[in-house]
């Protein structure tokens, strides 16, 4: 019998460089003198700014860092008592579970079945106990229902659990999470974590507790789950210890961006809710009269995916627009550029009617910010990036300048604007999405998530610069699970619900409190 | 359809052993690639719908697979008279540019042949579950990795489509001239946004240009979305190979095992039979000509 060693990870003076991308960058320093020491079973919660390393830790304890990724390495790390200088990728998976945080690209089978099937196959298993086998880790995280389902037909908190599923069936001593919520809805992330709790419980009562690494910007997933908190900044650890360490090192963390673990979510008192689709402003920059949407490729006993929704938002409002996955958020939002075009209905949005102008027309009037950067990022340079919308609108070369540079200091962008964006890391690419579409200077703004994946400063800043567009008279639809944000930054609440308006009015003052919505 | 190229079904084809079908689809891409008679390409091309409308595959999964091929046909076949100006019965003529009967019919065959060759892979891709394609080829003598890689390929060419999709829309909202004729994307101008300025302010006259320029502007309109979608494939198919790492593919000292087992019977030999039957006589027929 195989007996698991008390210490299952150990990490001393692991460091790591990226090795540059192109020519002339300097190295990116990820990961510097990370002393580490894991015990069996531990919950250990990784934290940290977007950039501080958490990411690298993780590819680091998989091996993937050295074996796979291009860069070098120092110091030492044992996983399992194995070296992962000299034992490869495929050999620490006997140990080792990982589930990356974008569910897309890695789950690369038709179905949810042949997902699971994989590790099993890979490691010899008899055919016959398969069945058997892939049953039992889809009933782990409660996805044995979904077994024939194509991953692509899954939701995001299902498709994360499919790939915790397909991580545990190869019965791993260790699973690294490396942001699984980060694309998910409060919904999603809720399955995702009672996933885990299962798969704890259970693997416990067979006296073979499993050791998590985790890592997540949402440290509420961490209340009542984690034992241990290390924190990371700037690639070295700065904090280390049990829960408390929220409390401890409270000024640190938060300087750091790292958001406190919090329980209910605000509750959000909204004026004239009954007046379902009126709204209050005379001057309305947006306006739905009726509209109806039906994705060509929907089934057709499908409800539309908008139905019979009005609205009129006020010029210069701040709205929430929140619900959950599937509700029609982002299908509204689409509609105010003409990326969707209503099935029934009118959409007028500053003074125009959506349905007779062009998307390049309407991106005078509507700037969008999508929450994929990388759909966005084309150019060379961080600059041109960033200048690219307002040259596309005609907007005068000085004036161009102008607001670049306002831009690329406003998001600590100075001291990269010649270099590619695509080649920064994600909250930086993200930053350069944001400035993009803020340049053109339209007069209504859609930010799709502009705080999900992003530390608690980098959100912050994002939201302030969505405030002073505010400010300056832009209206701004902000899609946005976290209710905390629209709490504190928006004057309205849209709630959408089965493609219909379920809220809508103005955020009351003095009424937030703890609670759900 | 932004899923699998698999359309999941219990049709007769959907059925038959993965090796049975890879060799009707080699039979008639060969046919298709030899014959130069626009009758027989039309004809397979018929057989081909017939046999995916007599296994059950929805019609919405045919439309998207003309839509695909539907781009590659149409520069094919306005191409075709350009490039080849042979033929003795001219019918129109303007510099360099002769169009003949022969490169017009030559235009058409090209136009039937894209799809009839589309089709004959998607006879396969269509029927063939992702683990059936891969434990085919392996049986065939195909090493794993090489299976899984072409599999996991043409696993992905949807989602990519999808990407594609994604990707313009975002550009599009900047507005990214995707008409490439320095327009708003060529629909309206009703206020002269998008592009239809100047880099000073002052308003772009419209200038006339010719076919090509135009259809060098459209291909350069469309760089900036090729290039996200190239960084987006990079990194996903960066994380696919990782993710597969992980699970353990080529764990050394191990001899992979399959859950799904494939065996040829009665109606799988038959359709070979007929496969080699019918390539047999249409090779005959060419040679006794």
């Amino acid at each position: 019998m195989v007996t698991t060693p008390r210490t299952v990870i150990e990490t001393q003076g692991l460091g790591w460089r990226y090795d540059p991308s192109r020519e002339g960058q300097a190295p990116v320093q990820a990961l510097r003198g990370v002393d580490l020491s894991i015990e069996a079973g531990q919950f250990v919660g990784l934290v940290g700014p977007t950039g501080a390393g958490k990411s690298t830790l993780c590819m680091a304890l998989t091996g993937i860092v050295p074996s796979l990724a291009e860069g070098r390495m120092s110091g030492t790390v044992r996983v399992m008592g194995r070296d992962t200088r000299t034992t490869g990728v495929v050999e620490l998976s006997r140990h080792v579970g990982y589930v990356q945080q974008d569910p897309e690209s890695q789950l690369f089978c038709a179905s949810v079945e042949d997902e699971i099937a994989f590790p099993l196959e890979s490691r010899g298993v008899d055919p016959s106990l398969m069945d058997a086998l892939i049953d039992d880790a889809l009933d782990a995280v409660g996805m044995r229902a979904f077994r024939r389902r194509q991953p692509t037909q899954l939701s995001g908190g299902q498709m994360q659990r499919v790939a915790i599923a397909a991580a545990l069936v190869g019965r791993p001593d260790v699973l690294v999470l490396d942001e699984p919520t980060a694309a998910l809805d409060p919904d999603g992330r809720r399955e995702v974590m009672e996933a885990l709790d299962s798969i704890r419980r259970r693997e416990a009562q067979g006296g073979r507790p499993m050791t998590i690494v985790m890592a997540e910007q949402h440290t509420e997933c961490f209340l009542g789950r984690a034992d241990r908190i290390v924190a990371l900044d700037r690639g070295g650890v700065f904090a280390d210890g049990g829960m408390e360490v929220f409390d401890t090192m409270r000024e640190p963390l938060e300087r750091a961006g790292v958001a406190q673990p919090r329980g209910a979510n605000p509750r959000i008192e909204v004026v004239g809710a009954a007046d379902e689709g009126r709204g209050d402003g005379h001057d309305a920059v947006i306006a739905l009269d009726h509209v109806t949407y039906r994705y060509p490729n929907a089934p057709k006993d499908a409800a539309p995916a908008l139905d019979d929704v009005s609205l009129r938002i006020p010029r210069g409002a701040f709205v929430g627009l929140t619900g959950r996955n599937g509700s029609g958020k982002t299908t509204l939002v689409r509609h105010f550029d003409g990326l969707l075009r209503p099935g029934a209905g009118t959409v007028t949005v500053d003074g125009l009617d959506v349905a007779k102008h062009s998307v390049g027309a309407m991106a005078r009037h509507v700037g969008f910010v999508f929450q994929n950067p990388d759909h966005q990022i084309f150019c060379s340079t961080v600059r041109d990036e960033i200048g690219y919308g307002p040259r596309a609108l005609g907007v005068p070369r000085q004036a161009v300048t102008e607001r670049t540079g306002a831009l690329l200091d406003a998001l600590d962008l100075a001291d990269v604007a010649d270099a590619p964006p695509a080649t920064l890391d994600y909250g930086a690419r993200r930053a350069v999405a944001v400035a993009s579409v803020l340049a053109m200077r339209t007069p209504v703004l859609v930010l799709d998530e502009p705080t999900a994946c992003l530390d608690a400063n980098l959100a912050e800043r994002f939201l302030r610069l969505a405030d002073d567009a505010n400010a300056r008279g832009v209206t701004v639809i902000m899609i946005s699970h976290d209710l905390r944000a629209i709490a504190r930054h928006c004057t309205h609440l849209l709630r959408m619900d089965g493609g219909h308006v379920a809220q809508w009015g103005a955020i009351g003052t003095g009424t937030v409190g703890e609670g759900a919505v | 359809m932004d899923s699998d190229l698999f359309v999941p079904g219990d049709g007769w084809l959907h059925r038959r052993d993965p090796r049975a079908k890879m060799l009707l689809s080699l039979a008639l891409l060969v046919l298709c690639f030899v014959w130069r008679q626009w009758w027989l390409i039309a004809a397979v091309l018929a057989a081909e719908h017939v046999m995916l409308a007599t296994d059950g595959v929805p019609r919405r999964s045919i439309a998207w697979a003309w839509k695909v091929l539907a781009p590659v046909i149409v520069l094919i076949v306005i191409l075709w008279p350009i490039t080849d100006p042979s033929g003795a019965h001219e019918i129109w003529r303007a510099g360099f540019l002769r169009i003949t009967q022969e490169n017009l019919l030559m235009a058409v065959v090209m136009g039937l042949r894209i799809p009839a060759l589309g089709f004959a892979c998607f006879l396969t891709l269509f029927t063939t579950s992702q683990p059936m394609f891969v434990r085919g080829l392996v049986r065939l003598g195909v090493p794993y990795k090489a299976g899984l890689t072409l599999s996991t390929a043409l696993r992905y060419i949807p989602v990519f489509f999808s990407i594609f999709g994604d990707v313009m829309d975002a550009q599009r909202a900047r507005g990214l001239d995707i008409g490439g004729d320095g327009g708003d994307g060529g629909d309206d101008g009703a206020d002269g946004a998008g592009g239809a300025n100047d880099a000073d302010g002052a308003p772009r006259r419209r200038r006339r240009r010719g076919p090509l320029h135009r259809m060098v502007a459209r291909f350069r309109s469309y760089m900036p979305v090729i290039i996200a979608v190239l960084i987006r494939a990079y990194t996903m198919s960066r994380n696919v190979g990782w993710a597969m790492e992980t699970r353990g593919l080529g764990m050394p000292g191990v001899r992979r095992t399959y859950r799904v087992q494939v065996r040829m019977d009665a109606g799988d030999w038959l359709l070979v039979a007929l496969t080699l039957c019918g390539t047999a006589a249409a090779i005959a027929t060419m040679v006794l000509r």
